[in-house]
C-alpha cells in the first residue's frame, strides 16, 4: 500500500515539475484556461462546447495566432460541482499561470471562482454562465452572454402581447439561473397588469414531474410561462401531454428558450410540441452551425457550443489589439472590440455594459409547427 | 511562486476534508452509525456560520462557534427519532436527513439566498495578512483545527465514553445488558461528530467566501465515505490518510492528463472510474483500509483461570 501512496505522490509532483518546467521557449503559445463541465450532471453539453473553443482556437491559429504565437487552451474539467471547479480554476491559476480563463457554465460553480480570480486580478470571460450576481464581482469577471434579467423580460412581453391572457402561471427550475428568470418575468408580467396564479419551483434530474404538473394547473391559469433544460423538457412535455394538460388551443405555453428547453423533445417527441410558442436566441450565426456539422458530422444540440466559440474569438482578439497578455490590457480591449466583432452567439452582437456584462439581446419569436422551429 | 498557492489551497482542503472523515469515523468506524448524511452537517456548519456573520452581524468567532453548535444540534435532533433504529434504517434515515437540510437552503430563500448563494463571506483576521500571505495563515489555522480535533477525539475514544462507542458498535446488545443506555451514548456520538463536521463547514465557508447549496449535494457524502474506507475505519489517523490520497487522486489526473495520451475530456471521465476502482480495490483486498484499528486485545492469564 505504501507503494501505491508513493505512486501517488510521485505523478503529482512530477506533474507539477514539468509544468514548471514547461515555462519558456521560443515559440511558447500564449494559454487560455477553459473551465468546462466535462463530467457531472451537464456533461451532455461539454462536447458541444468543447468543440466550439477547438474551432475558435484553430481558426486563430490557422490567421496567425495571437501576439505571433499560436494559442492553446488548457481544459479542466468543473465536474459540475464546485469544489472540483475551485480545484481546476487554482490549478490553471496556480500550476500554469493562466491570466485568462474563460468557459464556464453552471453559475454556482462559477461564482466562488470569479470571486478567486478577482482577488488574484486574473480575467474570467464567462461563456455561458448568466447569474445576476456576476455584476457585483468586480472588473474581472466579464460575460459574453446575456444576463437572465434579459430573457425573464423578454418571454413576458411576448406572452403577454400574443396570448393578450390575464392569469399566468409559472413553471422554473429551482437553481440560479431558472430562479433569477422567474424575479424577472414576475415583475415584467406584473407592471404589464397579468396576474400570477400559481408559480412552481421543480427540482431537476426528477423522472416525474406529475405533481409538478398538476399544481401548475391547479388554479385554472389562462396561459402557461415555463423554462427547461433538455432532459426536464421531455419529461414534462410528455406527462403533460399524456395528462391532457398540454393544450396550447385552451392554454398557450411560452417558453423563455425553445432550443435549450426542448433540445431532445424536438427530436423525440415533435408531435406533442406543436403549437409551443418561445424566444430563441437568433440563429447561431449560420457559418458556425456548418462549420459544426463539417467537423462533428451533426448540428450543435446546444447553443452553447457559439458561446464559447465567441468567448475564445474574442479573448484572442482582444490579446491581439491589446498586444498583450495583461488581464487589465485585454479587459480594456474588449470594451473597444466589442463593436466590431460579429459573434455566433445571440444574433452575433456583442456589447459590454460598464459592469462588463451583455446590455444587449435580441431574441426572436418561434412557434412549434409540424414538429419544427419555425419563426412566428 | 503560485504553485505553491496551489499546494497551500490543496492542503487546505485536504484539512477541511480530514475533519470531515474524522466525523464521518467517529460515527462509523467507532460508533457503528451508518451515516449517509454526513453533508448536512458539513451544509449546517456552512451555512450557519456564514449567515450569522453576513446577516445577523455576529463578529466572527461566533460564527463559527454558532455553526459548530447548530450542527451539533442537528446531530442530536435527527438522533432522536431515528436512534433506537438499526444500521441500515440509520443509514435511510440519515440519508433523507441530508437532502432534507440541503433543500431548506435551497427553498428558504429569505433567510440563504435559495439557490444563489451567499457570497462576499469575510475571512477571519482577513486585514491582519497581505492577499499572498494569508493563504498560508489560513493553512495554519485549518492544521491547528485538525490537530485539536484529532487529541479532543483520541481522549474520547480512548476514554470509557470511547470504549462504550466501540461496545454498541461490536454488539449493542451485549451492551445493553450491561446496563448501558446506548441510546443516550448514539446520541452524544452524534453531537459530537456534528460539531467536528460543522466546524469543517464554517472553516470552508470562510476560506471559499462562497457557498451555494450546490455545494452539498449527496455525492459529497460518499466522498467522505470513500476517504474512510480508503483510510481506515476506527483509527482518526486513518481518516485523515484518507483524505489525503482521495484527495490527490481527484487533483492527480488534472496532472497526468498531459503526459498519457488521452484527452483532458478522457482523463476527467476517468478521475471518478479511479475512485471507484480504489473502493472496490481495498474494500476486495485491504478492507480494514491503509490504516487497521488497533485493537486492544485483553489476554486472560491461565494461572486466573485454573
Amino acid at each position: 500500500m505504501r507503494r501505491l501512496v508513493d505512486v501517488v505522490v510521485t505523478s503529482i509532483l512530477l506533474g507539477l515539475l514539468i509544468n514548471v518546467g514547461a515555462v519558456g521557449g521560443a515559440e511558447e503559445p500564449v494559454r487560455i484556461g477553459l473551465l468546462c463541465p466535462i463530467t457531472g450532471t451537464q456533461a451532455v453539453m461539454s462536447e458541444d462546447m468543447l468543440t466550439g473553443a477547438k474551432m475558435a482556437v484553430e481558426e486563430t491559429n490557422a490567421a496567425g495566432g495571437v501576439l505571433g504565437r499560436p494559442l492553446e487552451l488548457i481544459v479542466e474539467d468543473t465536474e459540475t460541482r464546485p469544489a472540483p471547479g475551485m480545484d481546476a480554476a487554482r490549478k490553471l491559476i496556480g500550476v500554469d499561470r493562466v491570466e485568462i480563463l474563460t468557459g464556464g457554465f453552471s453559475s454556482g460553480v462559477s461564482l466562488p471562482i470569479a470571486e478567486y480570480a478577482q482577488e488574484q486580478g486574473v480575467l474570467y470571460v464567462l461563456a455561458v454562465p448568466t447569474s445576476p450576481l456576476f455584476r457585483d464581482v468586480g472588473p474581472c469577471c466579464m460575460s459574453i452572454t446575456v444576463v437572465d434579467s434579459f430573457k425573464g423580460k423578454a418571454v413576458a412581453d411576448f406572452a403577454v402581447e400574443d396570448s393578450g391572457k390575464k392569469k399566468f402561471a409559472l413553471i422554473h427550475m429551482n437553481n440560479a439561473f431558472g430562479q433569477a428568470i422567474k424575479q424577472v418575468t414576475i415583475n415584467r408580467l406584473k407592471e404589464l397588469g397579468a396576474e400570477i396564479v400559481t408559480e412552481v419551483d421543480y427540482e431537476l434530474n426528477k423522472v416525474d414531474y406529475k405533481a409538478e404538473l398538476l399544481r401548475l394547473f391547479a388554479k385554472d391559469p389562462e396561459a402557461i410561462v415555463g423554462t427547461w433544460y433538455a432532459k426536464e423538457g421531455l419529461v414534462t412535455a410528455k406527462q403533460a401531454y399524456e395528462m391532457g394538460l398540454l393544450n396550447v388551443d385552451k392554454v398557450p405555453w411560452y417558453v423563455s428558450e425553445i432550443t435549450s428547453s426542448y433540445a431532445e423533445a424536438l427530436d423525440k417527441i415533435p408531435e406533442v410540441l406543436e403549437g409551443i410558442k418561445g424566444l430563441d436566441p437568433l440563429e447561431p450565426g449560420r457559418l458556425f452551425s456548418e462549420k459544426f456539422k463539417e467537423r462533428m458530422g451533426r448540428e450543435p444540440i446546444t447553443a452553447f457550443a457559439a458561446h464559447y466559440y465567441d468567448a475564445v474569438r474574442m479573448i484572442a482578439m482582444a490579446i491581439n489589439f491589446a498586444n498583450s497578455t495583461d488581464p487589465a490590457a485585454v479587459r480594456d480591449t474588449l470594451f473597444e472590440i466589442d463593436d466590431w466583432y460579429r459573434g455566433m452567439s445571440y444574433g452575433g452582437d456583442k456589447r459590454f455594459d460598464e459592469d462588463g456584462m451583455q446590455d444587449h439581446a435580441q431574441f426572436r419569436k418561434v412557434i412549434i409547427q409540424n414538429g419544427k422551429k419555425v419563426d412566428y | 511562486m503560485p504553485v505553491i498557492y496551489f499546494l497551500i489551497y490543496l492542503l487546505t482542503m485536504i484539512g477541511i476534508y480530514s475533519l470531515l472523515a474524522m466525523s464521518l469515523n467517529f460515527q462509523v468506524g467507532f460508533t457503528g452509525l451508518i451515516n449517509f448524511g454526513q453533508v448536512a452537517f458539513f451544509c449546517i456548519g456552512a451555512y450557519a456560520s456564514s449567515l450569522l456573520v453576513t446577516k445577523a452581524g455576529a463578529p466572527l468567532i461566533l460564527g463559527f462557534v454558532g455553526g459548530m453548535a447548530l450542527s451539533g444540534l442537528f446531530g442530536y435532533i435527527i438522533s432522536i427519532p431515528t436512534k433506537s433504529l438499526k444500521a441500515d434504517y440509520w443509514a435511510i434515515a440519515t440519508l433523507a436527513g441530508g437532502e432534507v437540510v440541503r433543500l431548506l437552503a435551497l427553498n428558504e430563500g429569505w433567510l440563504t439566498e435559495g439557490p444563489f448563494g451567499v457570497m462576499s463571506i469575510p475571512q477571519p483576521l482577513r486585514w491582519l495578512f497581505s492577499k499572498d500571505s494569508y493563504p498560508l495563515f489560513y493553512l495554519f489555522l485549518i492544521a491547528a483545527c485538525v490537530l485539536i480535533i484529532y487529541f479532543v477525539l483520541s481522549l474520547l475514544t480512548n476514554s470509557p465514553f470511547g470504549r462504550n462507542l466501540k461496545a454498541i458498535r461490536d454488539e449493542e446488545d451485549l451492551c445493553l445488558s450491561l446496563g448501558k443506555n446506548t441510546r443516550k451514548l448514539k446520541l452524544q456520538a452524534m453531537v459530537v461528530a456534528g460539531m467536528v463536521a460543522g466546524l469543517a463547514g464554517a472553516l470552508f465557508a470562510h476560506y471559499i467566501t462562497y457557498i451555494s447549496p450546490e455545494n452539498f449535494k449527496p455525492i459529497e457524502t460518499f466522498l467522505m465515505w470513500a476517504m474512510i474506507i480508503v483510510g481506515g475505519r476506527g483509527n482518526h489517523l486513518g481518516a485523515i490518510l484518507g483524505a489525503v490520497v482521495i484527495q490527490l487522486f481527484n487533483v492527480s489526473t488534472r496532472f497526468i492528463g498531459g503526459y498519457v495520451p488521452l484527452g483532458s475530456d478522457t482523463m476527467a471521465a476517468l478521475r471518478m472510474v479511479i475512485i471507484g476502482l480504489l473502493i472496490v480495490l481495498f474494500l476486495l483486498y485491504a478492507p480494514e483500509g491503509l490504516i487497521r484499528e488497533r485493537k486492544k486485545v485483553y489476554h486472560l492469564k491461565r494461572k486466573h483461570i485454573e
